[in-house]
């Protein structure tokens, strides 16, 4: 159902003639290779499941229909082409790195430590300046201009590690900070957002907490709370649970999920398998900073595909 | 048998060891060393103490009130020359700090040749060179002339120390501010600069505590700081001694009154951990 409610924005919002047109390559007992979909019946059942069976009446995998779907095509949210990163010292961080996200898709990144994960991450957002080729945000060009990154910084909001919160900030004001500065919102209506956020990430009660005294999750939680104080379309996480202890990783990975379920644009470097195996529309592995393989998370950890991602998956699982 | 004894005598020793009257003693011993060095020093030395000469000079009670004296006076330029030479250290240091972590070249490149220039001379010579070159082409007189002097000397020392603390700022809190959208204005003034500051007032008020002993080098162009006034007093009087530790004694006032208020400035800022 996450998935559907989330395809159903993805379609609804992708089309304004009620008409849209995708191209399905081999999928069903049929072979469809093009499908209409007619959007308003849709719209009254909100249920991909339901349409599904209205117009297709077989029982094909949902997912990997609209993985498949929008593969090629679609609203591409993040446009990475042919990007190479080498660290001074000479390690090779990402060689010729392309992919495409789609708007709504929650995308897992996956792979041994030193493949370039956290590196094509913190790429999107300009943390690390790429040596070559182009990334798009948003149909915004991630260049030299400061303008453009202004902007893009404004349109991703980004998840560490290690939280990163600021110490000297209690949580309403580590919230806040943004919502004042760059969006130039009025104090009584940035802490009007800033307690919705955290209510959503449940621990509106610490609000006037400095981050020290709270735990590793709820560190966390207020870290997800800022980020997502900003609006953004994007949301990226760097490992965001491998700092915490094992009972706390639960309480983040539900406000991730959350967020997922209500269509936001997730791309997530995790070792979370079941997080990746439940949320996500598509994994990545990469290695040496390649893409090794590519696939839905149903094909990626039942059937994959390189002998690669085979000997990985027996590692870690 | 023994080893029981031992105990017991352990046992003593501790507790003598942390009852108070313990450091009492050992303080009082420590003054009465101290007196006694004194004593015998002035003793060899076979000098007239004239104390009760002291406070006239600093002020005096008279039918029209008080009257300050030429140390009063002089303190209170050693006041002012310090404290607006502070405000331009820190200004001046905050800025050096600034430009020498910024990425244009030439803004690190002057910075850096102000540094080293400054850091590398004596200040006497800096406040000569002010005073006698610089001063006729500026126009400036001895007052700024010294304040100038002084906080260039200082403000070199004080961006040393911002930049230290700067820099002590972890990665991720910029990461986190940069993800953020914050301008790099914001960053500094929101995040960075917050932070280091904790880390960054105690060194800066040892500075601050040099500037207003290094300002007893204003004498030199005749300014009238304390420095000079005791010296002026001392030509007419020859209450040396008297008047040479009554001054240190001032100097001891202002330097630790100002380590006070940063102390409790310290505690204001604390952050919770």
């Amino acid at each position: 159902m996450a998935v559907c409610g989330r395809i159903f924005e993805i379609v609804s919002r992708r089309c304004n003639d009620n008409q849209l047109v995708v191209t399905i390559p081999n999928i069903g007992p049929r072979s469809i290779q093009r499908l209409c979909i007619n959007i308003t019946p849709l719209r009254k059942s909100h249920d991909l499941r339901q349409f599904h069976k209205l117009f297709l009446g077989h029982d094909t995998d949902i997912e990997e229909l609209f993985y498949m779907a929008f593969k090629d095509e679609g609203d591409n949210i993040i446009v990475v082409d042919n990007i190479s990163k080498t660290f001074p010292g000479g390690v090779k961080a990402l060689v010729d790195f392309s992919t495409k996200i789609h708007r709504g898709e929650v995308v897992v990144i996956i792979g041994p430590s030193g493949s370039g994960k956290s590196t094509f991450l913190r790429c999107l957002n300009g943390l690390e300046e790429i040596d070559s080729g182009t990334i798009e945000i948003d149909g915004i060009p991630l260049d030299d201009n400061k303008n453009n990154r202004l902007e893009i910084r404004k349109e991703v909001g980004m998840v560490f590690q290690l939280f990163n919160l600021f110490p000297h900030l209690t949580v309403l004001e580590n919230i806040n900070l943004a919502l004042r500065r760059v969006r130039k919102k009025s104090k009584e209506e940035a802490i009007r957002t800033s307690m919705n956020l955290l209510e959503k990430v449940g621990i509106a009660e610490k609000v006037d907490n400095y981050p020290s005294q709270l735990s590793g999750g709820q560190q966390q939680r207020v870290a997800i709370a800022r980020a997502l104080a900003m609006m953004p379309k994007i949301m990226l996480f760097d490992e965001a649970t491998s700092a915490l202890d094992p009972e706390m990783i639960g309480e983040v990975l539900d406000v991730m999920k959350k967020l997922a379920r209500e269509g936001m644009t997730m791309v997530c470097v995790t070792h979370e398998m079941g997080f990746a195996r439940e949320v996500s529309d598509r994994v990545i592995f990469m290695e040496a900073g390649r893409i090794v393989e590519v696939g839905t998370a149903k094909h990626f950890f039942t059937d994959p595909n390189e002998e690669r991602t085979k000997l990985f998956l027996s590692q870690i699982l | 048998m023994v080893e029981s004894r031992h105990s017991i005598s352990r046992g003593l020793w501790r507790k003598i060891h942390k009852s108070p009257l313990f450091d009492i003693t050992q303080f009082v011993l420590l003054i009465v060393l101290i007196l006694w060095f004194f004593a015998r020093s002035t003793e060899q030395l076979g000098y007239n103490w004239q104390w009760y000469q002291v406070p006239r000079y600093i002020f005096q009670m008279t039918e029209d009130g008080i009257q300050f004296g030429p140390l009063w006076e002089g303190l209170m330029i050693t006041f002012r020359i310090s404290a607006i030479s502070l405000v331009l250290s820190l200004v001046i240091g905050l800025t050096t700090a600034l430009l020498r972590l910024s990425h244009s070249f030439v803004a690190k490149t002057i910075a850096r040749v102000y540094l080293e220039l400054i850091r590398n001379t004596p200040l006497l010579i800096q406040l000569f060179f002010i005073y006698f070159v610089l001063g006729p082409v500026l126009g400036l007189s001895r007052f700024p002339s010294a304040v100038l002097a002084l906080s260039l000397f200082e403000g070199a020392y004080a961006s040393e120390i911002f930049r230290a603390g700067i820099v002590s700022i972890r990665r991720g809190q910029w990461e986190a501010a940069y993800s953020l959208g914050l301008s790099l204005f914001d960053t500094y003034k929101d995040i960075v600069l917050p932070q280091a500051i904790r880390r960054i007032l105690p060194p800066l008020t040892s500075q601050a505590i040099s500037l207003i002993k290094d300002s007893a080098l204003v004498s030199t162009i005749a300014i009238y700081d304390l420095t000079m006034q005791a010296q002026a007093v001392i030509a007419e009087t020859f209450l040396t001694f008297e008047l040479w530790f009554t001054v240190a004694g001032m100097y001891l006032i202002v330097t630790a009154t100002l380590s006070i208020i940063v102390n409790i400035m310290e505690n204001r800022f604390k952050m919770v951990t």
